[in-house]
């Protein structure tokens, strides 16, 4: 089972902000995942064989830490090809598939 | 003999116990309890208010005459040279003779407008900043042009035929963190009318470059003592370059650190005390003065997760060194006391830091390739 989500149109045009203290603090990263992605926090959505796409079309600027916030996310707790087979990106330009696959494969978290 | 053994074994046991106490003692108290997240956001608050705090300004006059071009687009160790003559100057009266002048460059504007906001934020008495007109009738020009003259207060007669409106976003003192898009756009726009990148090229200066400063400045640069944040960006068409200057009148990206949840290990990294070495490491390591760049109860920031010391935060400078190498573009910071110059091939061709302050905050300055058109 897959659902889609228009991002641009259902949630912003400009995904930049990673969370309250950036930016205008205006539709972040914990908050799209908090909205859309709630069924992704459980293991079974993973393990199961649903995915879920994300549309681009309407997105005018992404920015790294944004994705970062929402995708790279998940590399704490699942492989990354497991979150790209899971999670499918429609419509996305060069660019903005450069700053997600750089995010997911740079990974959330890393050691100083 | 056994005796002896049965007691040393005892005794080993005895200290390895005392040892493990002692270790799970500091681990407890590495940990980010909420009282303890809020003893470090308050200590941070503190400092703020220390570095804010009005001072009596004690000397009395300065003059500094300006002659030929200033600004970062033309010659670093010149706008340095001049920015840290003024900036700490102390000075109640400080007058600009631009007489000599024959452009102002857009960081110059910019310094020059973080400079009066600095001295408004830190002054207990009155300062007072004048300067007289250049002979040069298109330096007057573009002074009003770019918003520096409103900025002001200054009466002026906008003068036509200098510079047309399409070619510049104006600088404006942006009082909140709300017009980041609007003004992120505008400078898109601009960009977008007279450079020579490509359209993907373009994408990646709004993605990657503009959108992680305009965090930066946000995050970093304004505080609940500092509301202010600057941009400026102007088209030259005879030199063919798009100047980019965002600033703000913020602690600075060595302070930042300082006193953020990385502090301890920032110091490790960077040994010394030199702002521009900071500002250095800044942009080629992932280190964050964020608030959520360390274990910190996760109720104090309204944050889902709380995530181990020094993780996660800390890639966005690095960002936008990466991908001003990439399009080859110039990249200048100044950040109080530090100065950092890469040229369009990412290598430093200018780093310093000062006695004086050199920008009463942190500039992020870029320079796009553009469209030259030559004077008939």
């Amino acid at each position: 089972m897959s659902r889609e989500i228009d991002i641009g149109s259902e949630f912003s045009d400009y995904l930049v902000n990673r969370n309250k203290l950036q930016g205008d603090g205006s539709f972040t990263a914990i908050e799209f995942r908090e909205k859309f992605l709630q069924e992704l926090e459980n293991e079974h959505w993973w393990n199961s064989n649903n995915t879920i796409t994300l549309n681009f079309k309407n997105v005018v600027t992404l920015g790294p830490s944004w994705a970062n916030e929402v995708f790279a996310f998940y590399t704490d707790k699942y492989a990354k090809d497991l979150i790209k087979k899971k999670i499918i990106f429609k419509d996305l330009s060069v660019v903005k598939r450069e700053i997600i696959d750089q995010e997911i494969d740079s990974g959330y978290v890393r050691k100083l | 003999m056994k005796h002896l053994f049965a007691n040393q074994k005892k005794h080993q046991k005895r200290r390895a116990k005392s040892q493990l106490k002692n270790k799970l003692k500091k681990l407890k108290k590495k940990k980010y309890t909420p009282k303890r997240a809020t003893k470090s956001l308050s200590k941070k608050n503190k400092d703020l208010k220390k570095f804010y705090k009005p001072r009596e300004y004690t000397h009395s006059f300065i003059q500094e005459f300006v002659s030929g071009q200033i600004g970062l687009e033309h010659n670093v160790q010149d706008f340095v040279d001049f920015s840290s003559k003024i900036i700490d100057s102390n000075c109640t009266r400080v007058y600009l003779d631009f007489r000599n002048a024959t452009r102002i460059w857009p960081s110059s504007v910019t310094m020059l407008v973080s400079l009066i906001e600095w001295v408004n934020l830190t002054s207990s008495n009155s300062v007072r900043i004048g300067s007289s007109d250049s002979n040069t009738a298109d330096v007057n020009a573009y002074l009003g042009h770019c918003g520096f003259y409103e900025y002001v207060k200054r009466d002026f007669t906008p003068q036509t035929g200098f510079y047309p409106p399409n070619e510049v976003v104006k600088i404006k003192q942006e009082p909140s963190v709300k017009n980041t898009r609007i003004r992120q756009q505008a400078i898109l726009n601009l960009i977008k009318l007279h450079s020579t990148l490509s359209s993907d090229d373009i994408e990646r200066v709004d993605c990657k470059i503009l959108s992680e400063i305009f965090v930066n400045v946000t995050e970093h640069g304004v505080t609940a003592n500092v509301s202010g944040w600057f941009v400026l960006a102007q088209y030259h068409k005879t030199n063919g370059i798009i100047s980019i200057c965002i600033a703000d009148n913020g602690i600075g990206i060595k302070n930042s650190l300082m006193t953020g949840f990385q502090a301890d290990n920032v110091a490790k990294i960077v040994k010394s005390q030199n702002d521009a070495d900071y500002i250095e490491t800044a942009l080629t390591q992932y280190i964050s003065g964020a608030l959520d760049s360390s274990e910190i109860s996760p109720k104090l920031l309204g944050l889902q997760h709380a995530v181990p010391q020094g993780k996660k935060r800390g890639k966005g400078l690095k960002y936008v060194v990466d991908t001003c190498k990439q399009l080859k573009l110039k990249l200048n910071i100044c950040s109080h006391y530090g100065v950092i110059a890469l040229d369009e091939n990412g290598s430093t061709h200018y780093k310093h830091t000062l006695n004086k302050r050199c920008f009463a905050g942190t500039l992020y300055h870029i320079i796009i390739p553009a469209r030259k058109v030559q004077d008939v």
